[in-house]
């Protein structure tokens, strides 16, 4: 945003959010500090930074180039649809991956992921596909409507 | 030999104010419920003087839990859009033009890394994987308030900003032509609503019984398990294999009681029964309602002669591991259907489901409904 965009009374918004803001992180920061050895609170500090550096430095460049792969080699009306069908097969994956790769449950507790979970996944899947297709569908006759008015 | 270079995707209106404050007003009412239904979830393990937590109605934690892990999953969509619809500001030039304008990009940190944070170990969580040292339920809660905190000074900073992009709906949709970016802005919007539902249509069928078969990417579906409903802890995990099936089994009722009690299960047994469907509502988020028979808790204390409004702390054989105790406030313990149950859908309790006793009182996390009793210590 740039500051001719910057709306009017945006830092006297800042200052409010700040004033209540602050004393609820510093909360938080204290809260977390004392409530642990400090070593697991460094843990928890390397951990989120983690998070932030593997979103911003890995997962959204491989999107964006993945986004630009597909505006060059796809049809513009199967576009849009292609990507949300990639990327809610990512998220599938993100949240069958535990079940899937076998992560946690170090107990072998039977009652957590109680099915199969590749079958379960690949339903879910089909389910992302089936929305994405009806979208494709959709998205090729709406454009020849529109060449063939 | 000139080379063309595509448009950069950061020059699409998806990238816009307008649609960063659309997901951001999403997020923000997902975060909030959240933390709103987290604190709920911290003072149901942990009741505090000044909030003491209710037995009624019976089924609210069960509510609140539900919603708490459902929304965190349907945020995760909201959260991972919105990033997206912000990233080129990370390479705004000059990368700070005041006071002001510092103290926001810094706040956004916290916010960032805290959300992040906060839906990879709640999602972990919910599949029992703990790949670090900290401890879960620690760190989740006072994250959480430092991502809220910076959620404010965010909200504050963008406050104007938001109000005006949101405003400009109007004008956009009469004085514009609706070109490719308006529509590749509405595709994206509904995209990332149609991920958010559908992944909420995926997983909440762990606590809402009718979709408990579109459960797919659900770690737990609440009809699985011995005796047709999950467990949290075995037996075997909790290390009372041979102290639960003991026949020597006593449970204790003691403390500031008139008459201490020693009952073996027959003794158990042969005390006045009552029957309660409850829930079973786990802090993971999943939940299953179940009939229950025990003896009740109320009862067991008139026995022993505890004054009225005394609280109890139920102790499990398990001897290891957290959540080996819990307590009853005076409330809870008094409530009818607070039980020391043997039996649910008519059979002997599993021992995976706490044999040869377990509590079962309304409005409860899970973790708080002991399993495997050998003691009640009434303060």
């Amino acid at each position: 945003m740039s500051d001719e965009t910057r709306a009017p009374g945006a830092s006297r918004g800042l200052w409010i959010g700040l004033a209540v803001g602050a004393p609820v992180i510093a909360y938080g920061l204290v809260g977390l500090a004392t409530a642990a050895p400090l070593g697991r609170t460094f843990a928890v500090g390397r951990w989120a930074a983690g998070l932030l550096v593997v979103h911003d430095a890995l997962l959204v460049p491989l999107v964006i180039a993945l986004v630009y792969a597909i505006s060059r080699w796809t049809p513009r009306p199967v576009r849009a649809p292609v990507v949300a069908g990639l990327l809610g097969t990512a998220l599938v994956l993100t949240l069958a991956a535990p079940g899937v790769l076998g992560l946690g449950n170090p107990s072998g507790n039977p009652t957590v992921h109680p099915f199969d979970t590749t079958v379960a996944t690949a339903g879910a899947l089909a389910l992302v596909w089936a929305g994405a297709a009806v979208w494709m569908a959709w998205g090729v006759v709406s454009a020849r409507r529109v060449r063939n008015r | 030999m000139k080379v063309s270079l595509p448009a950069p995707p950061f020059r699409s209106r998806l990238h816009d104010e307008r649609t960063a404050a659309l997901l951001g007003a999403a997020l923000g009412i997902a975060f909030v419920t959240c933390f709103a239904t987290g604190l709920l979830s911290h003072v149901a393990q942990d009741p505090h003087p000044w909030f003491p937590w209710p037995s009624r109605p019976a089924g609210l934690y069960r509510v609140t839990q539900g919603v708490h892990v459902a929304t965190g999953i349907a945020a995760i969509p909201l959260l991972l859009a919105k990033l997206w619809t912000v990233y080129p500001q990370l390479f705004q030039r000059p990368v700070v033009r005041g006071v002001a304008h510092g103290i926001e990009r810094v706040a956004i940190v916290p916010l960032v890394a805290g959300s992040l944070f906060m839906l990879f170990t709640g999602l972990a969580n919910i599949n029992l994987w703990y790949p670090w040292s900290f401890n879960f339920r620690v760190s989740h809660y006072w994250v959480a308030w430092i991502t809220i905190g910076a959620l404010v000074v965010h909200l504050g900073a963008k406050w104007s900003t938001t109000r005006a992009a949101l405003g400009r709906e109007h004008a956009a949709t009469t004085a514009e032509p609706a070109g490719d970016d308006a529509r590749s802005r509405r595709g994206f919007l509904t995209a990332v609503a149609g991920a958010a539902a559908g992944l909420t249509l995926l997983t909440v069928g762990q606590t809402v019984w009718p979709l408990r078969k579109l459960a797919l990417l659900a770690p737990r579906r609440p009809d699985a398990g011995p005796q047709g409903f999950p467990v949290n802890r075995t037996a075997e995990a909790a290390g009372v294999t041979g102290s639960a099936t003991d026949p020597a089994f006593r449970l204790i009722v003691e403390g500031a009681v008139a008459s201490p009690l020693s009952l073996s299960l027959a003794d158990l047994h042969a005390l006045p029964r009552h029957g309660a469907t409850l829930p079973i509502a786990c802090v993971e988020g999943w939940s299953a309602s179940r009939t229950w028979h025990g003896v009740q808790v109320r009862h067991l204390l008139a026995l022993a002669g505890a004054r009225p409004g005394a609280s109890v702390r139920v102790e499990s054989l398990q001897q290891r591991l957290a959540y080996r105790s819990s307590l009853l406030t005076a409330t809870q313990a008094d409530d009818a259907d607070t039980l020391l149950a043997l039996a649910v859908e008519g059979e002997p309790l599993h021992l995976d489901h706490g044999f040869p006793v377990r509590l079962v009182a309304p409005n409860r996390p899970g973790v708080e409904q002991t399993k495997w009793v050998t003691r009640l210590v009434v303060t």
